[in-house]
């Protein structure tokens, strides 16, 4: 089974790196782009065919 | 023979080489990456560094910056545009140069002097340098250059490979590659040979109190190829 794992910081919690490339995006004429969150995405190959299981073996 | 420096946010060697361009005989100005339009020069310079924090990807927000349009078009019209490591990945986020730069290959960042051949004397940087092997300084977390395969064969068949990383004789193999660049590649021109990048720093080496002197050679080279 594969699990998929999306990491960002917290809601409220400031993110230069996404604030820079919002900034940017507007500066490219995406004028309507607001806020931009960006994070790390993992895949992750696991021997396990139940879905309960796995997602323990996730947290 | 005028020449401009760019600055981005987290450019940190664009002092260093304003110092090295005006040691030489450059006049040099230094230009806000938020200004339009860049004063008349004969040389571009984009300086090593980390612009932008190296968010999302090295270099890719600063290649979409206001002032990289009038690069491109400086490019493009022919003039002299010099990307030195932060400098070359930007160049390469622009579509200017060909190829990306990767995480080295030993995800380490590596500080070092490094000896690198000069490929083709067939343009304005190298033409008539006296000497084939450089020694230069390197530091970068990416600069593991990396291409197609049709790209690779495009850039040896013109000669657009400028340096590439050798030993103090010259020989290249994959004891004397850092970083996992493919073909050793330190750094690369475009088609027409006016855009050069690559990751070593010459400005670095520019005074025998500093660990070397063979930047002095590149910059005095390109200024007398200008005369």
């Amino acid at each position: 089974m594969k699990i998929k794992v999306i990491v960002t910081l917290k809601n409220g919690v400031l993110d230069p790196q996404g604030k820079a490339i919002q900034q940017t995006l507007n500066g490219m004429n995406f004028g309507n782009v607001e806020d931009v969150r960006q994070g790390k995405y993992f895949e992750i190959e696991v021997k396990e065919k139940d879905e309960k299981k796995s997602k323990v073996f996730s947290r | 023979m005028r020449s401009s420096v760019i600055i981005f946010p987290g450019s940190n060697c664009d002092r260093d080489m304003d110092v090295a361009l005006k040691k030489f005989g450059f006049k040099n100005q230094m230009v806000w990456h938020n200004d339009q339009s860049i004063p008349k020069s004969d040389l571009i310079v984009l300086p090593g560094g980390f612009s932008y924090g190296d968010y999302l990807r090295c270099g890719s927000i600063a290649s979409k910056s206001k002032i990289i349009k009038s690069v491109i078009n400086f490019a493009n019209s022919g003039g002299l545009v010099l990307g030195i490591c932060n400098g070359f990945q930007i160049l390469t986020e622009t579509g200017l140069l060909k190829g990306i730069l990767q995480q080295n290959k030993f995800l380490n960042f590596i500080c070092s002097n490094v000896f690198v051949k000069v490929k083709d004397k067939q343009n304005k940087y190298f033409k008539d340098l006296k000497k084939d092997v450089l020694e230069l300084h390197i530091a970068h977390n990416e600069g593991n250059y990396f291409c197609s395969n049709d790209e690779l064969k495009s850039l040896e068949d013109n000669n657009q490979i400028a340096v590439t990383y050798c030993g103090e004789d010259g020989t290249e193999n994959e004891t004397t590659n850092p970083n996992g660049a493919i073909k050793n590649i330190a750094g690369i021109f475009n088609n027409n040979k006016n855009v050069l990048g690559m990751m070593p720093h010459p400005e670095r080496m520019i005074d025998k109190y500093l660990s070397g002197e063979d930047g002095s050679l590149f910059f005095k080279n390109i200024l007398d190829n200008f005369k």
